[in-house]
């Protein structure tokens, strides 16, 4: 399997992993009612900063762990790690869909918000249209690693 | 000569020579350039454009 598409797996558990954990801890641990209230925005803003916090400080311990292990695992497939044009471009087209995405999340967001949704519900559309386009991202990563551009 | 050693030759990697064989994917100009060279011949005689 090329190193791209294992790192693209590596990815897609990670990102189950975060979000999964934000999801548990949100909705199961401390439940929609914690939310609400007289301090329900700076719950929900420290929240959200935790999971973008935690996400980015776990992806990091992911990608040092794999720098760590990678001589050992990885061997003869030195040359496989080169970024070469074909890379790039399913890197480019890839972040441009997962932008796409994320945008329209927003616009939705910013709707539910003008018709009335609670906040703690509008900052987790922001948070299902970040994970919708990390989905689209690394969806549109294995379509075209296995299938050209 | 085997596809990893024509793409250490021209520097991307395995899957990119493979995904140009298979026409999935179509190289750079730079890229096919280099191919070319690795072979020998001019770029007509290495790669062809077919409309669909």
């Amino acid at each position: 399997m090329p190193i791209q598409l294992k790192n693209t797996y590596i990815h897609i558990v990670t990102a189950v992993l975060i979000f999964g954990a934000y999801s548990w801890c949100v909705f199961g641990l401390l439940g929609v009612d914690y939310f609400t209230g007289p301090e329900a925005l700076a719950r929900i803003g420290k929240a959200i900063t935790t999971l973008i916090v935690g996400g980015y400080a776990f992806e990091l311990s992911i990608v040092f762990g794999a720098l760590l292990l990678g001589p050992k695992l990885l061997k003869d497939m030195s040359h496989d790690w080169t970024l070469d044009e074909r890379d790039m471009k399913i890197f480019y087209r890839s972040i441009h869909l997962s932008h796409l995405v994320l945008c329209a999340g927003l616009f939705a967001s910013m709707g539910a918000l003008a018709i009335g949704f609670e906040p703690f519900w509008v900052f987790n559309f922001l948070v299902l249209a970040f994970l919708f386009s990390v989905v689209a991202e690394l969806g549109a990563k294995l379509y075209l690693y296995q299938s050209g551009t | 000569m085997t596809q990893k050693e024509l793409a250490l030759q021209v520097g991307v990697t395995r899957q990119t020579i493979v995904a140009v064989e298979n026409c999935k994917y179509s190289p750079s100009l730079e890229l096919a350039f280099k191919i070319s060279a690795v072979f020998g011949k001019s770029i007509e005689k290495v790669f062809s454009y077919e409309t669909e």
